[in-house]
This record gives C-alpha cells, structure tokens and sequence, in this order.
C-alpha cells in the first residue's frame, strides 16, 4: 500500500476531474470515490484480528487478503451501496466506491517487489500478477508529493470560480 | 443487474429490511471470499510462506524466491538478518547475504534470491526496503489513520445519517 493519504488524494484529483465532463459527479459523489479508495486497505484489519485466529475459530482456512483484491473492493463496494435508500444513489455510489477500490489497486500494481511480480489483484477472476514497473515503494515520499500537487492543481482549476471571488472581494 | 440496484416501492421498514438483509448475504460473501482465498493462496504463490519454510526449511535449497520480513540485525554490507513471521506467532530466521540495505531492526525488507542451508541463508539477487525502521511503519498507519479520518469526515460533510431508515442522505443546506 502507499498510504491511504496519497491513495485519497488521487481519488479526489481523479473524480473531481472526470466531475467536469459528467454533471451528476459532484462532490458528494467525489467523496465516495475516495471512501472506495480506502477500502483494499482494510486487509490490515488483520492488525487487530489475525487470520489465524479466525482460522481458529471457524475451523476454515481465513486470509483477511482477499479484500485487497477486485472481488473484495466488488463486495465492499456493494456494501456501502446498499447503504444508500434511493435506486440512483445506490447505483451513483456503488460506481464510485468500485471506481475508488480499483484507483487504489492500479495506484498499487506499479509498486516495487522484490521478485518483480505484483500482488494477483484481479481474484477472483484470475491469480495471474503483473510484472511490476516498480516506480516506487510505499514509504517514498515523493509520491505523497506528486499526489498532494495534483489534489491541489485539480482544487484551484475546480474551484477557480470560488477563488477569483475571494480574491476580487479582498 | 443485482437485485440491490433495482428500485423498491415497498414500505419504508420493509425496504429497511431488505436492504439489511441484502447488506447480511454481501458480508457473508466477502466472509467467503476470505475462506476461499485462504484456501487457495499457498497453491498460488509463486514462494514458500513463512509456514511453509517453517515446516520444511531444506525444501527450497537452491531455488530462487521471495520472501518478506523483519529485519532483526543489520551488519552493513555483509549481511542481514531478518525473521519470518509464521500464522500461529512463530518465527523462521533468515541470514540474507550479497545485499546493501542498510534497515535498522524493525525495518521490513523484501528479498528475492537463493536460499542455501536449510533455508536459513538467502542470496540476495534484489532486496526491496519497505520500511527502513520501525518509524517508517508507525509513519505509514499515522498517516493512513488520519486519512481515514478526513475522508470519513468529508463524506459527513455531504452526508447524513438517517436513524430511521438505517441509509445515508443528502444534507441539505
């Protein structure tokens, strides 16, 4: 993982700029884009409940794991979806929370390893892991930088209007 | 398309219901996934897991794999020594050679490359510090946890909690 700041911002930089071309992708939409970019980090709720344990306790083989992949953003997703009483917001915000889940897993895919293969993201549909560019390691600062600038970028071009007003009253 | 999509004209509470009870079914399938997925993961990673080498520690000498863990000592340039941490709590102690990382103990490093003498010695072909000490890893979670909180802040910011409905709203205003 890079961490959740650099994978929200993206998000936010990401569903604010596709904003300008869909109309009914506001900011209330954009945020659930970002709550989706958090969640293939829930896998470390393993910090708190080991799988063993839960192996333990079912009898079953249990690897928290699988919610760092497409199948488990696809169920989170559906999760939070159905939290939404109206059609079109469950509709709305299951896109979003997908969109969100699989900025993160792309964000990811091009992290370094070691072995130069990545994590096999796309389970359930295939194991199959890509080979790894391996542009950068979760602790590189760098990255935070390049994602803060681009949140910040696509803030001031969003909200250009607010700004120019701010400034015009001063 | 899933049932969930679809619009309900029923009543409120019946319409609460069935959403809960749809939410219920989705959890028990992510619940699976997990079964699943544990189930099957060793039979797909390419490496031993650190139960693996545990239980078989000569099985994998002369071949070239991945593995991750916790550096525990580190003599600069000559060699590194880190521990695999197995499911039930234990661990398997790993001296990798021919690298350059330079992680204090607490650090985490990926490395890939031969494993010699029952398992308990790696040459390294490429090693990858993922966190070059223990405040590494505490700066990722602060960092992450305070994202989280923002995040869940803003979303608050357009949202609302009915308490009825057990749903999330448009605020208004």
């Amino acid at each position: 993982m890079a961490e959740l700041l650099t994978h929200a911002l993206v998000a936010y930089a990401l569903f604010t700029a596709f904003g300008w071309a869909l109309e009914w992708l506001q900011p209330r939409w954009v945020v659930l884009g970002m709550v989706g970019s958090l969640f293939p980090d829930l896998n470390r709720i393993d910090m708190l409940v080991d799988d063993y344990a839960i192996e333990q306790l079912l009898g079953l083989p249990f690897d928290w794991g699988a919610i760092h992949t497409l199948g488990g953003v696809l169920l989170l997703s559906a999760v939070g979806a159905l939290l939404f009483g109206a059609a079109t917001a469950r509709r709305r915000a299951f896109a979003l929370l997908v969109a969100g889940g699989c900025s993160h897993l792309a964000l990811d895919a091009v992290k370094r390893w070691a072995g130069g293969v990545n994590g096999a993201y796309l389970y359930p549909l295939t194991w199959w892991r890509n080979p790894t560019p391996g542009w950068y390691v979760s602790t590189d600062r760098w990255v935070l930088g390049v994602a803060l600038a681009c949140a910040l970028v696509v803030f001031v071009v969003d909200r250009r209007a607010w700004i120019l007003e701010r400034v015009g009253m001063e | 398309m899933p049932t969930f999509f679809v619009s309900s004209r029923l009543t409120p509470t019946v319409h609460r219901r069935q959403r809960l009870l749809a939410i219920g079914v989705v959890l028990l399938a992510t619940a699976g996934l997990c079964v699943h997925y544990g189930a099957v993961y060793e039979a797909n990673w390419p490496n031993p897991t650190a139960d693996e080498l545990a239980e078989e520690p000569a099985a994998y000498d002369g071949e070239r794999v991945l593995l991750i863990g916790e550096v525990t000592a580190d003599t600069p340039g000559e060699t590194v020594e880190m521990e695999l941490e197995t499911s039930p709590g234990g661990t398997v102690a790993v001296d990798v050679r021919d690298t350059e990382a330079d992680v204090e103990p607490g650090g985490v490093i990926q490395v890939y490359g031969s494993l010699e003498a029952d398992g308990t010695v790696q040459r390294a072909d490429r090693t990858v510090v993922v966190n070059d000490g223990p405040i590494e890893g505490l700066y990722k979670l602060v960092v992450s946890a305070l994202a989280g909180v923002a995040t869940a802040g803003l979303f608050l910011y357009y949202w609302r909690i009915d308490p009825r409905e057990l749903s999330f709203e448009v605020r208004n205003g």
